[in-house]
């Protein structure tokens, strides 16, 4: 096994350990999750709040909320302790495959973002919630979920980018 | 909260130590096939 491979190994079982931590009735009792806290912040922004839909996820919603405000600092902090803090609109790898426009870097990452969450919606979680947290209680929907998001990944990279090296 | 907020400080920091998200590996591997495929098996399932 080599440096990298070690590497991934140990966090993979790091983020497992914190997230079988987070799901025990003393800390969380809550698994790891992202995509809730989307229509949970829509809500409170477009007046929302007297909606069904609100009252059911208000919960998750408001956990995982406050979950990626600790990532957002937690990223900054490693970026700025490593000191490869910077702004950036178009990544290296788009402007490699579909050009250095800012504008249709921000118009599909709209629809990607879009459509990400509309299908976390229709699957009741993300790639967080299934991927991370569902595939390590063995829950079935999550295991299809993943099986279907990575398949969707690599058949959509291919047709999106459409580049061979 | 202050749990989540920790919790997502500690994921940030976990994850960040790769440098790298899981889906750009896949898409790497889409395109570019430049990585083994061991890898991102290994971190997705190892919460198994």
């Amino acid at each position: 096994m080599n440096n990298e491979t070690k590497k991934y190994l140990i966090v993979g079982a790091l983020i497992g350990v914190l997230n079988a931590l987070l799901a025990t009735i003393y800390l969380a009792d809550r698994p790891i999750g992202a995509s809730t806290s989307y229509p949970f912040l829509a809500s409170i922004i477009f007046d929302l709040q007297s909606s069904i839909y609100y009252k059911e996820i208000v919960g998750a919603g408001s956990w995982e909320a406050y979950f990626l405000l600790g990532g957002f600092c937690g990223a900054l902090f490693m970026t700025l302790k490593n000191k490869s803090f910077k702004f950036e609109l178009v990544p290296n790898l788009w402007g490699e495959l579909k050009g250095k426009s800012k504008l249709k870097r921000v118009f599909f990452a709209f629809i990607g973002g879009f459509i990400l969450i509309f299908g976390a919606r229709l699957a009741d979680g993300c790639t967080s919630g299934h991927t991370l947290s569902g595939s390590m209680e063995l829950a079935a929907s999550s295991l299809v979920f993943t099986f279907f998001v990575i398949t969707s990944l690599i058949i959509s990279s291919k047709v999106f980018y459409g580049v061979k090296k | 909260m202050i749990v989540a907020f920790i919790a997502g400080f500690l994921f940030a920091i976990i994850a960040t130590s790769v440098k790298i998200t899981t889906f750009d590996k896949i898409i790497s591997f889409a395109l570019l096939k430049d990585f083994s495929v061991a890898k991102i098996l290994l971190f997705c399932n190892i919460n198994l």
